[in-house]
């Protein structure tokens, strides 16, 4: 007699398979949420930064540079670092943190904003605008320098935040001669 | 005369309950289920937000140079690196190291984007490789180091 022997009722069965389709499928979205990449913070392409000129002033040790931003973006700031030892290929002295805060503020973790005194925006240094920065490098110990080098910054929101973005495809290195050379 | 068998008579639950009991039992099942399984698998470490940390090392950007027993790195991208691992190889085979062993003027809390570092650490003999640690958040264990794998790392032929 079919109908006497003893089983899982159907319904309690679907209800089972549902719910370990429903827990497992719980654990992998759970696991695999973090493999969705997000979109990495990028500088648009044509940002770029040039040193017109500089000069080294050895009596009163500061260095000032003439910046010009010959890309197509505005930018709102740099990471500077200067090369002091001949026998290194890059630098790695930040000079931030030396700025004359007339033309620069220093916001800690090397990066230096661009001031304009006609800008409120974070990105003040329009395209084929000019801004001077003037360091004063008393009791650095630095010595000669031989080369500097300049990483665009800008402030962009992401994710609904102002965010710093390092430029750092737009890194520009220029030698200097005979800067401190004593 | 037979009896009849009234069956509105016999005990047992009411359909109702027995729903609410089953579904109730189904829903405390699979909630041990699912806590036994998250277990079982590997610990997520994610960094900005919910992206895993391996994504990260992707993203990654710097440049290094060793000159004179001195090593330079700059990091030109957009990630912090809290750390590296330094691979040497000589002719007794690899050796691999904290960075802060090998020099105690790395940042403590790393290398922020933009920012450089350079020391001396010696003098290495053939190859070397600088394979970047990064730092991030766990649910279990809060703040965790990530070593990333070395196609992300920067090699520098002595």
């Amino acid at each position: 007699m079919m109908k006497n022997k003893k089983g899982v009722s159907e319904m309690i069965g679907y209800i089972l398979l549902i719910s370990f389709a429903v827990v497992i499928s719980a654990v992998v979205y759970t696991w695999l949420k973090s493999y969705v990449p997000q979109d990495a913070l990028e500088c648009p392409e044509d940002v770029s930064l040039m040193l017109k000129n500089y000069s080294c002033n050895s009596a009163e040790n500061t260095l000032t540079l003439n910046i010009k931003n010959n890309g197509r973006f505005s930018v709102g700031g740099i990471f500077i670092n200067v090369r002091n030892d001949s026998a290194q290929k890059l630098a790695t002295k930040d000079i931030s943190k030396y700025v004359h805060n007339s033309t620069g503020t220093y916001l800690g973790l090397g990066t230096l904003k661009f001031k304009d005194a006609f800008s409120n925006e974070d990105n003040s240094l329009d395209p084929n605008e000019e801004i001077s920065l003037k360091f004063n490098l008393n009791n650095t110990g630095f010595g000669q320098i031989y080369s500097i080098d300049l990483n665009p910054i800008r402030w962009q929101e992401e994710d609904k935040k102002m965010q710093t973005v390092n430029c750092g495809n737009a890194k520009v290195t220029e030698q200097l001669k005979d800067c401190f050379a004593g | 005369m037979k009896k009849k068998v009234n069956a509105k008579n016999k005990e047992g639950l009411s359909p109702v309950i027995a729903t609410v009991l089953l579904i109730t039992m189904v829903v405390v099942i699979g909630l041990i289920v699912f806590l036994w399984f998250r277990s079982m698998t590997k610990e997520v470490v994610t960094k900005f937000g919910d992206e895993n940390v391996e994504l990260a090392c992707d993203k990654i950007q710097f440049s290094a140079s060793y000159d004179a027993e001195t090593l330079s790195v700059s990091n030109t991208g957009n990630v912090a690196i809290f750390s590296f691992k330094v691979k040497t190889a000589s002719e007794a085979g690899y050796s691999t190291r904290d960075i802060e062993d090998i020099s105690a003027d790395w940042p403590t809390l790393g290398l922020n984007p933009g920012n450089a570092y350079s020391a001396n650490i010696g003098s290495i003999s053939d190859q070397l490789t600088l394979i970047p640690v990064l730092i991030g958040k766990s649910e279990k264990s809060g703040r965790k180091t990530f070593v990333c794998s070395e196609k992300n790392g920067y090699e520098l032929t002595v």
